[in-house]
Order: C-alpha cells, then sequence, then structure tokens
C-alpha cells in the first residue's frame, strides 16, 4: 500500500536569478511511512509481570501513535521495516528482565543494543519507563528528540464549587498520564508559562476578591515544590513567559495605566520596558534564539499580531497579521518560523497559523468546538490546544487536545478532570 | 441653355453602383475599426498585464477553509472524476480594505499567482451565497465540482508587490517564464516520495531540468548534489516521472537550454 504524507504547507515556491539559472523550489517531499511491528513474548512469566509488560507495550504504542506521519504500526506478520521485540527474561539470581530489541529488517540489523530494565523498577514506573523506551527507539529511527519525555503544564477547575471557583496548576507527560497538582492557592491562576530547563513555572493569581482585584505574577520551583511571589504590581502582572536561558522573563504589566511588556531579570527582579504605545500591548511569546518577540497589540484598532525585538524599546516592529475579528495568544513554533495563534471566527475560536513574515496564513481547526491556547511541541511537529463543548445552556467541558502542525487532530489529552485550559508544552 | 445629355440608364444601374460604394464605405470602416481596436486592446493587455505584475493585492479575509479540507480537496482534484462544465470562480469576499501605509514593497508570492487571477473575478454576494449553497448541496451529493476548488484560498492577509514597478521590455516575457514555473513545483512534488529517515536529515539537492518545446524532458542532471545518492536518485526520478507542460514558443527556447534549476526542497 501507497503511504503518503502531504507535507503541504503552501508550498514554497522563489526564482532566483542565479547565472541565470531560476531556482524553482518543489518543496517538501510526500514521505513513505515506514512500517513498526510489535511483538510481545512473556511465557513463563507470574500474571502481573505479563500484565505489566503488556502495558508497557501499549504505552509505547500508544507513543508512536502520534507520529502516525512517519510511521505506520502493523500487526504482528507483516512484513515491516522494524521489529521492536519486547521479551521476558527470567533470571538465575530471581530477577525478572524486560529485554527489548529493535531489528531494522532493511538492513537486519539491531539498531540499538538490546536494552533491559528490572520488570520491579519498570512497574513502579511504567509510564515513565514506556515514555523513556519509545524516546530511544525514536530517537535511534530518525536521529531527532521526541516527544515523548516532553511535559506539559495546565490550569485546571477540579474541585471547584459555584461558590467558590477555584483554577490550579497541574503538570503531566505529554499524553496526559501522571498528572499531579503544583499549586494549592485556592485561588485563580492565569498564564502559566514553563522555563527552558523545565524545572520552573511562572504564573499568575488573581487576588483580592471583587473590591482590590490585582493579578499578581508567582514563580513556582518544581524540584522544591514552593511558590515565591516575583510581582505585585498595581493592576495586572501576568502573561509571562520566560526568554530563551531561563534569566529573563517577558512579561505586561499595567502599573503605569496602559499595558505594556516589560523584560523582567528574574534575579534582581529589575525592569526593562520593550513596548511604547498608547494603545495596550499583550501576551508575549519569544523564539528560541530570543531575537524576536510576537505580541498582542491594539495598534490598529483591534487585536492583531505584531513582531518586535525584545532587545530594544519599540525595535523593529512589525505587524504580521492584517485579518481577523480578535486574534489571541500568539505563540512561536521552536524554529521560531511560523505562528500559531486562535481567531474569533463565526461566533468561535479556530487556531490559525501564519509565517512570522505574515505570509501562508492558515486555518488548523474548523468546527470542532471553540479551540483556543495554542503551543507547540518540543519538537515542533504537534500543536495542543484547549477545546471547547458547549453540552448545555449552562454546561461546557473543556479539554486539551493534540493535532499535528497541519491540523490532524490526535487525540484528547485530559477527560473528566474539570476544565482543563491554558496547555503549555515543556521546550 | 445647353446640358450635356447623360446617356440613359436605368434607375437599376445607379442603385447597384450607389450600393456598392456604400458596402465598400461600411466595409472599409469597420475594417478600420476593427484594427484600430485590436491595437487598442493590444496596449490596454500590455497595460493591465504591467499593472497585474507591479500591483497585486491578495486576499483580505480570514481563511474560510482548514488545511486538512483543503487537502483532501486537492486529493479529490487529483483523482479523474467527471467534472461539470461550469464556469470556475473562486468565491472570496474583501472584507477588510488594508491601509494605504501597509502597501509596502514587499516580497511576491509567485505560488499565489494563479489564486490573484481568481481573485480579479469578484464576485457579488448574491452570487457568492448561492454558491455557497450550491458547494453544500454538492457536498450533500458527494459530488463536488472539484475545479471550483482547485485554487481556492489556502492563504490571505498578505500584499504581495509586483516584481516591477517600472515597466520594462521583459516585463512580459519574464511573466510568460514565472508563469511556467509556477505550475512545475505542484507537478514534481506528487512523484517525488522520500523516506522519513531521509526527510529528517535536512538534505537538498538541485536539478538542472532541460525541456524541448513538446514539452518532453529531454535531460535532466543533478547540478547540486545533496551528498546522499539515493536522495539525489529519488528526485531525478520524481523529474522523469513528471510531464512537464508545452512551454509558450517565446519562452520555449530558455527552458530548452536548461535554464530551470529544480531544488529537492528548496
Amino acid at each position: 500500500m501507497k503511504f503518503s504524507l502531504i507535507l503541504f504547507s503552501l508550498f514554497t515556491f522563489s526564482l532566483m536569478a542565479k547565472n541565470d539559472l531560476a531556482i524553482v523550489a518543489v518543496g517538501d517531499a510526500n514521505i513513505s511511512k515506514d512500517k513498526i511491528v510489535f511483538k510481545y513474548e512473556a511465557s513463563g512469566a507470574a500474571a502481573t509481570d505479563s500484565s505489566s509488560l503488556r502495558s508497557l507495550q501499549q504505552i509505547i504504542k500508544d507513543d508512536f501513535s502520534f507520529y502516525s506521519d512517519l510511521f505506520e504500526i502493523a500487526n504482528l506478520g507483516n512484513s515491516s521495516r522494524y521489529l521492536i521485540d519486547i521479551n521476558f527474561v527470567k533470571r538465575a539470581s530471581m530477577t525478572f528482565q524486560a529485554r527489548i530489541t529493535i531489528k531494522d529488517n532493511l538492513n537486519a540489523s539491531n539498531i540499538i543494543p538490546p536494552t533491559s530494565l528490572d520488570i520491579s523498577t519498570m512497574k513502579a514506573k511504567l509510564r515513565t519507563s514506556a515514555h523513556q523506551i519509545a524516546d530511544s527507539i525514536y530517537t535511534a529511527i530518525t536521529r531527532k528528540k521526541s516527544i515523548f519525555l516532553s511535559k506539559m503544564i495546565f490550569v485546571s477547575d477540579k474541585g471547584s464549587t459555584k461558590r467558590r471557583p477555584i483554577k490550579e496548576l497541574y503538570q503531566m507527560d505529554f499524553d496526559g498520564g501522571n498528572i499531579f497538582q503544583l499549586t494549592r492557592h485556592r485561588g485563580t491562576v492565569i498564564s502559566p508559562s514553563i522555563s527552558y530547563s523545565g524545572d520552573k513555572v511562572i504564573y499568575s493569581l488573581i487576588t483580592g476578591g471583587k473590591t482590590k482585584r490585582n493579578v499578581n505574577l508567582y514563580m513556582y520551583n518544581l524540584r522544591t515544590g514552593k511558590s515565591t511571589i516575583l510581582s505585585r504590581k498595581k493592576g495586572i502582572n501576568s502573561g509571562a513567559v520566560f526568554m530563551p536561558g531561563d534569566r529573563e522573563a517577558l512579561l505586561t504589566l499595567s502599573h503605569k495605566g496602559n499595558a505594556e511588556i516589560y523584560a523582567m531579570n528574574l534575579s534582581s527582579k529589575s525592569l526593562r520596558q520593550i513596548t511604547k504605545h498608547y494603545t495596550p500591548d499583550v501576551d508575549p511569546s519569544i523564539n528560541l534564539t530570543g531575537t524576536k518577540m510576537a505580541f498582542l497589540s491594539a495598534r490598529p484598532g483591534k487585536p492583531m499580531i505584531y513582531i518586535a525585538d525584545p532587545r530594544g524599546q519599540e525595535k523593529s516592529v512589525k505587524r504580521v497579521s492584517f485579518v481577523g475579528q480578535f486574534n489571541a495568544t500568539p505563540r512561536f513554533s521552536p524554529d521560531g518560523k511560523e505562528i500559531a495563534f486562535s481567531s474569533w471566527l463565526d461566533n468561535r475560536f479556530d487556531i490559525f497559523r501564519i509565517d512570522d513574515n505574515g505570509g501562508n496564513l492558515v486555518r488548523l481547526t474548523k468546527d470542532f468546538g471553540s479551540n483556543e491556547d495554542p503551543t507547540y511541541s518540543n519538537d515542533g511537529k504537534f500543536i495542543a490546544f484547549s477545546s471547547q463543548r458547549v453540552i448545555s445552556k449552562r454546561k461546557a467541558v473543556q479539554n486539551i487536545y493534540i493535532m499535528t502542525r497541519e491540523g490532524r487532530i490526535l487525540k484528547a489529552i485530559t477527560n473528566n478532570f474539570g476544565n482543563c485550559i491554558t496547555p503549555r508544552w515543556s521546550k | 441653355m445647353k446640358t450635356e445629355n447623360l446617356p440613359f440608364k436605368p434607375l437599376g444601374y445607379y442603385y447597384k453602383g450607389s450600393t456598392f460604394v456604400h458596402i465598400l464605405c461600411f466595409l472599409l470602416l469597420v475594417g478600420a475599426g476593427l484594427f484600430f481596436k485590436s491595437r487598442l486592446d493590444k496596449v490596454r493587455d500590455f497595460n493591465l498585464k504591467l499593472v497585474q505584475s507591479s500591483v497585486k493585492v491578495d486576499v483580505v479575509a480570514m481563511p474560510e477553509f482548514s488545511v486538512q479540507e483543503l487537502k483532501s480537496l486537492q486529493q479529490a482534484s487529483s483523482k479523474p472524476m467527471p467534472i461539470a462544465k461550469e464556469e470556475t470562480r473562486v468565491v472570496e469576499q474583501k472584507k477588510e480594505v488594508i491601509e494605504k501605509d501597509s502597501f509596502k514593497v514587499e516580497k511576491k508570492k509567485n505560488s499565489f499567482q494563479d489564486m490573484l487571477k481568481q481573485y480579479s473575478k469578484k464576485v457579488d454576494s448574491k452570487i457568492a451565497k448561492a454558491k455557497k449553497i450550491e458547494t453544500k448541496r454538492n457536498n450533500n451529493d458527494n459530488s463536488i465540482d472539484t475545479s471550483k476548488f482547485k485554487n481556492l484560498v489556502l492563504a490571505g492577509n498578505k500584499l504581495s508587490k509586483g516584481e516591477s514597478l517600472v515597466g520594462g521590455k521583459a516585463v512580459t516575457e519574464s511573466t510568460e517564464f514565472e508563469k511556467y514555473a509556477a505550475i512545475l513545483p505542484d507537478l514534481v512534488r506528487d512523484n517525488w516520495r522520500i523516506p522519513s529517515y531521509l526527510a529528517d536529515q535536512e538534505l537538498q539537492c538541485r536539478i538542472r531540468i532541460f525541456i524541448n518545446k513538446l514539452g518532453r524532458l529531454i535531460k535532466a542532471s543533478v547540478h547540486e548534489s545533496s551528498g546522499n545518492e539515493e536522495y539525489d536518485l529519488r528526485a531525478l526520478e520524481a523529474v522523469r516521472k513528471t510531464s512537464f507542460p508545452i512551454p509558450e514558443t517565446k519562452i520555449s527556447k530558455a527552458i530548452r537550454d536548461g535554464s530551470i534549476l529544480l531544488g529537492f526542497p528548496l
């Protein structure tokens, strides 16, 4: 069977004169998928060991199903490119091991030396070890990093009552497993951001009830599990994102009356103003090199996406989006070439993508609820977002979904865990 | 008083003569008119081309179709299926006018060339509505007139600038050439397949193609190698599998002499 994925970015075509030769860019190739077959052998194992081996294999399979643009998981007995063999091995000293072999049928060789792991340790950290194995397989085949070890932080209103709505911060694996709660303010947490090193989270908390409402900025250390306050200026202190290197953060402050974007040194807390305009500028996002900042500005009269150089004030400001009734949450892809954002269209939000020079505006979601808060995966191949379904007049559920950067929706990764919003993928 | 007697001629004689002269005059007038009209048309066409290639305004609305929809439409349209004979128009409404100061000079995207043409055929909103309904019905019938969607809005949002603000001699020729070159990526890409392990290595090769005036590939040679033999071979294979369009006579020489380099992927 012929499988082809058209990496159909609107084909970039350029004509350049070069020694009187015109160069015509063909664009990205169709990729023929590699087949993977999983084999699983657990004879002689105890029932519990056998079942945990089976779930180990299932998690690895599920992980690979995210990359269905590259791989096809075939049934046992089919001819395939790769064979992943999980075996139960009994050792003399009463330790039981799972032995994993990955075989490349094309070159008739093992891609990586067979790895063994203790079943008892594997059982204790089943999901983590499965993701680790999947990552090593993926890296061995493609020589690239996978998303399997990445994490996601998000905000959920789980446990809130009608009288007391709360929104707290949680962390989970990229596939929705291993959820655990980070903050316990019993308040409303908004706009989290995870650091490049992956051990710190900045978020904002709405305090003061109805009378003295303020939005303060906090930092949570994932190692120690403690929150410290970063900024409590009057007005909003929110929308913070880490700068590459984790030494600075970009955030929106309104203590001078108008919302502007500042860079804050995280150790000295000193501020440097980046935008200066009489209209509000909010929601910064930064590319990997720290040279470009995407943000929302009301300069043209309604929220539009702009790009600026965060190293100076109002430096090389450029408008990116020219359409959309209400554009929100621009997020850079890891390579910094494109920006995903949500935009109000047909009475709901949908996710769009645009190149950082304003070209190639494409729509990613359609007829799929109201979709907001896109965030790119660490390898740039996926976008997670929160999607809202209206069930009745008073009830709606919000869950986090993952789609490819081409807008093919893969699956929901949260389910029945309150309303989950603002996912942020670790870098 | 002496009058010259004209020889007597029946009325029919004068009648015939007069008719002949009048018809002659009429034909002369018509001929002259046609001649001048054709010259005027030529000038107008040339000016239109100049204007088209110097100022182009792209769509100014959010794309209605998602990438996935466009993909499936594209796939459907590449399959042979009976297409209803109907004028193909693109439904697109101008929603917002771009400010004057944003009318800056920006890099032109040739890929939108075809689409831009379509936009020039603006349809009023009534027809647009009717078309939408029609499209829906067609969808239900599961027989989409895919020709309609071929050049649909993939992206909007941007001003694309022309390649020349001042018209020169070579304007029309270069646009012909660019038109031809703009078709090629789509044709070649359909045949270009690589396994994922090659796709992730960020390889690039360039192939020089020589196409004769009948649109046949005479020669294809690796101009810049990617360093990976399999990658180069697969690119060559993609070129060989492609059937190229017949070039216009104006540009056929340049194309025969191999002035096109295909970049895989860039």
